[in-house]
């Protein structure tokens, strides 16, 4: 079937619903989004007890499947249960941090010789931090220390610090190192029409909307005529006409195998670190024998993801007031060690993590109540976390597998092994966040496993010439007139902070820029 | 909308016969972490095998939610919420039909015309077979889970838990900023 559009977005998660209300604000009648997975249900209490009372992912249906990846280098990057597949993208099961990067984060190559500097400056992207800030009803302080320069207040005021992060804040004043509060796209009040955060500590399924996830912003888009969207659908291909000109999207249907043919104006690929520069690769032709903007090969190229590990303490006093984590969610963060001068070696963002009381796994074992209650008094742990910037590097990349996923798109293939900048890195987190430990009265400090974010970035980066990257600074692909890429696979490097609030920005950013050229001459 | 509104669109019907998710769909949950890796049953029995309760049976596992409760002292559950969470976990796939059935027949079993908190615990401590095994897991640590949620922690000292929805918290006497 043929279909036709002024605008196709091949990913329905937050980067394109964005771009997608964007465009439709600014005029364009006529917008498509297609989207490889199905609709998940939110807030269905069903779903929810099963969450708290059984300890099941509501996702585990709509995620990578084990087959469906490889990982060939030395340290694995693990998309199960990590990357979402369905309406609405990975967002539905995002934990919601929302840091802008910094602006020394857009010169890394200036500042220290490593990697490449973005083609725009934190200055340029400013006022679109503010509205990708309102999308995802972030709560922050603005007064705070650590943040970058800013225009204006958080949208909504972020969530006081609990009681067991005292002692972590304390620790930090007294060794100089400076805390704020956590920046959460969680509703701190009710906004959207959707409710508080009830602080039900099931954030992984929350059963009243009670942070932002992309199914929100996608239903809002539902109701708006001009906007049309099909899911369980894959995109397979671009087609080109001339170098400079995709023709078509050719799209198949999972569930009865049915081809589609999509001819727009305009096609924008927002469908992650991983899969956007894979359908980059497999659209060759002979104008793109290698993939599209693949013309330096680096294409795939310049892979990086945050590191991030957890030590945990045992706290010498005893915890007669049984403090516990209360939220399941942290409300403190620094970024006393996210600046300048640690940009060379690696910057990191420290959060107190916790332990959560095994309470219905005592029980379980028949645990009468005063054992309990002496285990939680006896027992009181507490931890540090960091999450470093790994800067990218040449080597670390991903590609086409032979064979079809689960889903029916190529396999992928992960190169990708932690760079000697971020084992260096580690190491002094580490060391820091013992110190931070022994301050806070802990002893008997132990390290879980290193691990990756999955903020799989850099596969297909900004920059300013074809030669040193796959994008340029609008986002559109170098060499071609009507192909834009908006996701973390932009980012020339990462910073230490989560990414979503910048891939947001950036969405907000390309979807007016579009807005501008598709738009008919006297639209809004 | 406000927090008592939300609280309540949850608990009502319109939400609760919902359609499931589709990520539950066709497949049994793998357990959670209680028991020993080795004893701890993955599959749910007959999963697939949607149904309903008979009113007797729903009133048989109310007093087994009871007994749970009362061996720490837990009583804020109510019966109404009780029934709702069972014909949620029964009329959709994965079912617990057969894992309901399956603790009332060891209840039975065990000369228990209705579970006592004695019976319960004697589950917990020394589950003799699978099907104990799976009474434990499907049936009394969740029965527990859903006693904390609602406000069974409090007989821990705990402020809040998982599944509570409660006004605010216990707030830092000290805030983040710079150090002075």
């Amino acid at each position: 079937m043929k279909l036709r559009a002024d605008v196709c977005i091949l990913g329905s998660g937050v980067a394109g619903g964005v771009v997608a209300q964007e465009l439709l604000d600014a005029g364009v009648s006529d917008v498509l989004m297609v989207e490889a997975g199905s609709a998940v249900v939110m807030r269905d209490t069903r779903t929810w007890y099963d969450v708290f009372t059984a300890g099941l992912n509501p996702f585990a249906a709509h995620t990578y499947e084990q087959a469906d990846y490889d990982n060939a280098g030395r340290t694995p990057i693990h998309l199960k249960g990590r990357h979402i597949r369905a309406r609405g993208g990975s967002t539905l099961a995002w934990a919601g941090l929302s840091y802008r990067l910094k602006p020394e984060d857009f010169r890394l190559a200036s500042n220290t010789g490593q990697g490449l500097d973005w083609p725009i400056t934190y200055a340029e992207l400013e006022p679109y931090y503010g509205l990708s800030e309102s999308t995802l009803q972030v709560a922050g302080e603005a007064s705070d220390p650590g943040h970058p320069p800013r225009n204006g207040p958080f949208p909504l005021p972020a969530f006081p610090a609990q009681e067991i992060e005292s002692v972590f804040i304390q620790a930090m004043r007294d060794l100089g190192f400076s805390t704020q509060h956590a920046c959460w796209a969680r509703n701190s009040r009710s906004i959207h029409g959707m409710s508080e955060c009830l602080r039900t500590g099931t954030c992984e399924y929350c059963p009243v909307g009670g942070r932002f996830t992309g199914d929100q912003l996608i239903a809002r888009l539902a109701e708006r005529p001009g906007f049309r969207l099909l899911t369980d659908t894959l995109g397979l291909k671009l087609q080109f006409s001339s170098r400079e000109r995709a023709a078509s999207a050719e799209l198949v249907q999972r569930a009865t195998g049915e081809r589609h043919s999509v001819d727009a104006a305009s096609y924008v690929i927002c469908a992650g670190g991983v899969e956007s520069p894979k359908l980059l690769l497999a659209s060759t032709s002979r104008w793109w024998p290698n993939g599209v903007g693949n013309q330096s090969g680096r294409l795939g190229r310049g892979l990086t993801d945050h590191v991030y590990q957890k030590c945990t303490g045992r706290s010498s006093a005893p915890n007669r007031g049984r403090l516990a984590n209360q939220l399941w969610f942290h409300t403190t963060s620094s970024r006393h060690f996210d600046d300048v001068g640690t940009q060379a070696a690696g910057k990191f963002l420290l959060t107190p993590e916790y332990e959560f009381p095994p309470l219905v796994e005592r029980m379980s074992e028949g645990l009468r109540t005063r054992h309990i209650v002496r285990e939680l008094e006896d027992e009181c742990l507490h931890a540090v976390q960091f999450q470093l910037e790994q800067h990218p590097s040449e080597e670390n990349f991903i590609e086409l597998g032979r064979e079809r996923d689960s889903i029916g798109l190529p396999r992928t293939v992960i190169h990708h092994t932690l760079t000697r900048q971020a084992e260096s890195a580690a190491q002094r987190a580490r060391t820091i966040c013992e110190t931070i430990l022994a301050k806070m009265g802990c002893t008997e400090m132990a390290w879980n496993q290193t691990r990756l974010s999955n903020h799989v970035s850099g596969t297909c980066r900004m920059s300013g010439s074809p030669e040193s990257g796959v994008v340029d600074a609008d986002l559109k692909v170098h060499g071609a007139q009507n192909l834009h890429v908006c996701s973390s696979a932009v980012f020339p490097s990462i910073g230490a902070v989560n990414p979503t609030v910048t891939i947001v920005a950036l969405a907000h950013r390309l979807g007016r820029h579009l807005g501008r050229q598709l738009a008919p001459r006297g639209a809004p | 909308m406000t927090r008592r509104d939300a609280l309540l669109a949850l608990l009502s019907g319109g939400a609760v016969l919902g359609a499931i998710s589709s990520a539950l769909r066709g497949g049994n949950p793998v357990a959670k972490t209680i028991g020993s890796a080795a004893s701890r049953p993955r599959l749910l029995l007959l999963g697939s095998e949607v149904g309903s309760l008979s009113e007797h049976e729903r009133q048989l596992l109310w007093q087994v939610a009871v007994a749970t409760g009362a061996l720490w002292s837990m009583s804020e559950l109510s019966e109404s919420e009780l029934r709702g969470f069972l014909d949620l976990k029964t009329q959709k796939p994965p079912s617990y039909l057969a894992e309901y059935r399956n603790a009332l027949r060891l209840f039975a079993a065990g000369g228990h015309d209705h579970a006592t908190p004695q019976a319960v615990e004697a589950v917990l401590r020394h589950p003799p077979g699978r099907r104990a095994e799976h009474a434990r897991q499907f049936v009394i640590a969740e029965f527990i889970a859903l006693h904390l949620a609602r406000g069974g922690f409090h007989e821990f000292g705990l402020t809040r838990f998982r599944g509570f929805m409660g006004e605010g918290y216990r707030v830092s006497e000290v805030q983040p900023g710079t150090p002075r």
